[in-house]
């Protein structure tokens, strides 16, 4: 899912402008999974913003909400009426819902609450970790299940650099080096031979290179 | 001037801050009238939304009472909430409340009399403090 | 003859080889690369011109290849993918070729995070073995990545880098094996300072049988001081110091740790030109390209072949 973290509450402070009438609305899906930007997340921000400002003596009221998924229309549809209150909206959900939200209202700015860290899993209490980078041409087919794309800092087809050590990047040694994983899950695999092969230069196009992505599904169009 | 009497709101474990509430209760300890008891089944369930929530309703501090390391009913609820603690003060300093009207009572389940000098410590600090930024002007006696 | 340098003279003529580094200046100074090529010239066959080394932005890898040509000397120019995306890549190589340049060092490049410039954004569209291919086509099929071809097709001598030090250790000299696959003619290893365990790499390259496909130059490196030598072990990540080697650096004289340095680099090469499939060596005295006269002499490697003048082959 999409990991978030929320922005330094001064960072937001200053997005609100002279803004009177703040709505903090929240996602009920991934951040709240990450706990960045879920109910509770959003309700806190809301105090903290509310309170921040009465200690330094603005006029500002600010509301709180959350929709199920703000990446989706017709879900951020159910909040009109705070929309139609406020004077600025700090959204909590990842880039997606706060861009929805934009072109929904397009008469109000709603700006970012969190930051949109990446698309990954957790790999135990409190820690995400990367593991997808939307390139759109999957070939976990060829890594045993692991992405070089997302988690080998150079992205490289023909891993490992000559940075690997002890099983960490070069990079940053509280990361795996993800091709030394590769190599272990080939191995027990049996499939080394995936990765004895030299492998073509990776058409880009399907990744953020070749430009705004879009997907059409015919049968799914009204 | 007149005294000025503080609102504390006290959000309590239901087995380390009940016991020596009762125990107090019991043998006649009085505790202070400022104190507004309220108790959870866990402390780690009094996450920074909660705390805020107290001082937005008109609190002047915050105590957590919590159980003693190793003692918790829960396991580990109680590091839970050591864990978070900096982060909460951090938020408090910044939202211009103050991290020092946020404090911890590790308390044990025999201990009547340090829970009612906590309470009274700690109300006593608060009343150094004054009252809360968010209550100032609202109300007399600060 | 490949490409016809003077490097792959002095490879497929069988002599010892010899090449050395030269870091182009953070800066335009021209001058300061033609001191360097005076202190170089003459003791190695040709010189490798870094690519934004260890992504510290200097002088160009292309510019500082044609300073040295000028200078009398052959360059090796390095490229790495780190900062050019495949039109970057081709266009550049088109145009070091046509200024004359045609030893090329294929590498993905250090990541950035290691450099002067960590904010940037990096490309490492291609990786060095997709790089190491390319430039095979170019030579042997005379088209660029796309498959059209070119007008006048660069025909480089084609090197590799290789880290035998790197983990998994047991793949390395597979990862070496893809490099010969994607064209690698020669190739030049990280710095040895651990030299049985070189060698046991070097065993097992020979059991694939890639001693005969490519010639390898063992990297070599004289360390100036106790803290150089234990920044490289502790804080390049892929190098290799054993402590025997900390222990002799610090156990000499403070005044003649540099001379130290020198001797174990000239044991270090007279110990790597035995181990068999060991092609020569490349001598990586950065910032300290005065050493380049001594190491040379005393390990025995001068004078340095020279390849015959065209019109004389």
């Amino acid at each position: 899912m999409i990991r978030a973290t929320q922005k330094p509450l001064s960072e937001i402070s200053d997005l609100l402008g002279e803004a009177r009438r703040v709505l903090v609305l929240g996602c009920g899906t991934c951040v709240a999974v990450c706990f960045a930007g879920g109910e509770r997340e959003a309700r806190t921000l809301a105090g903290a913003l509310s309170m921040a400002g009465r200690t330094a003596g603005h006029d500002r009221e600010v509301r709180h909400n959350v929709v199920q998924r703000q990446c989706e229309p017709e879900f951020v549809r159910e909040v009109e009426d705070d929309v139609a209150w406020a004077d600025i909206i700090v959204s909590t959900a990842c880039g997606i819902g706060c861009q929805v939200m934009n072109e929904r209202y397009a008469d109000r700015l709603t700006v970012p609450g969190v930051n949109t860290d990446f698309l990954g899993a957790p790999i135990e209490h409190g820690v995400f970790d990367e593991r997808c980078q939307a390139c759109g041409d999957c070939i976990l087919d060829t890594t045993g299940g692991i992405c070089p794309i997302a988690r080998c800092a150079k992205s490289m087809l023909n891993g490992p650099c000559g940075g690997s050590q002890d099983g960490r990047c070069e990079v940053n040694n509280e990361i795996p080096c993800a091709w030394q994983l590769i190599y272990e899950r080939l191995l027990s695999l049996n499939r080394l031979d995936l990765m004895l092969r030299n492998v073509e230069p990776k058409d880009w196009r399907s990744s953020r290179d070749g430009g705004q992505r879009r997907i059409v599904r015919e049968d799914l169009r009204l | 001037m007149t005294q000025f009497t503080p609102s504390i709101t006290v959000y309590s474990c239901a087995y380390c801050g009940a016991v020596p509430r009762e125990m107090a209760a019991i043998e006649r300890i009085p505790y202070p009238p400022e104190a507004h008891i309220v108790e959870f089944p866990c402390i780690s369930r009094v996450q920074s939304d909660v705390i805020l929530a107290a001082f937005e309703a008109g609190a002047d501090g915050v105590l957590l009472v919590a159980c003693e390391e190793g003692n918790c009913h829960h396991q580990g609820g109680n590091r839970r909430t050591l864990q978070r603690l900096e982060a909460m003060h951090a938020l408090l300093a910044e939202i211009g409340i103050g991290a020092e009207r946020l404090g911890l009572w590790q308390g044990g389940l025999g201990q009547p009399t340090a829970f009612v000098e906590q309470l009274e410590g700690f109300v006593e600090s608060i009343k150094q403090l004054g009252a809360s930024p968010l209550n100032r002007g609202e109300r007399a006696g600060d | 003859m490949k490409a016809g340098t003077n490097l792959e003279y002095v490879l497929s003529s069988g002599h010892f080889a010899a090449t050395g580094e030269l870091g182009p200046p953070k800066g335009a100074d021209a001058e300061v690369v033609s001191k360097k090529i005076g202190l170089l010239r003459g003791f190695v066959d040709a010189v490798n011109l870094t690519d934004n080394q260890t992504a510290v932005v200097r002088m160009s890898s292309i510019a500082a290849a044609c300073l040295v040509l000028q200078g009398g000397l052959e360059p090796v120019m390095q490229m790495t993918c780190r900062d050019r995306n495949r039109l970057a890549i081709q266009a550049d190589l088109l145009g070091a070729y046509a200024l004359g340049i045609r030893n090329l060092l294929c590498l993905t490049g250090d990541h950035q995070t290691f450099g002067n410039h960590p904010q940037s954004k990096n490309v490492y569209d291609l990786d060095s073995i997709l790089l190491l291919a390319a430039v095979r086509d170019m030579r042997e099929r005379g088209v660029l990545i796309n498959g059209e071809k070119a007008e006048g097709a660069p025909q480089m001598f084609i090197g590799a880098a290789a880290n035998p030090f790197a983990d998994p250790f047991e793949f390395r000299p597979h990862r070496l094996a893809k490099k010969v696959a994607a064209g690698a003619d020669f190739v030049q290893t990280q710095m040895i300072y651990n030299v049985p365990k070189f060698r046991d790499y070097m065993q097992r390259v020979g059991d694939l049988g890639l001693a005969e496909k490519v010639y390898i130059l063992a990297g070599v490196g004289p360390i100036k001081s106790v803290g150089a030598a234990r920044y490289m072990a502790n804080n390049v990540p892929g190098m290799d110091v054993p402590d025997a080697i900390l222990r002799r650096m610090s156990k000499a004289p403070k005044d003649k740790r540099a001379e130290e340095g020198i001797s174990i680099c000239v044991e270090i090469i007279q110990q790597a030109r035995e181990i068999p499939g060991v092609a020569g060596v490349h001598i990586m005295a950065i910032e300290w390209e005065e050493a380049l006269e001594e190491i040379t002499s005393r390990a025995g490697l001068l004078p340095r072949p020279t390849a015959p003048k065209p019109e004389e082959a």
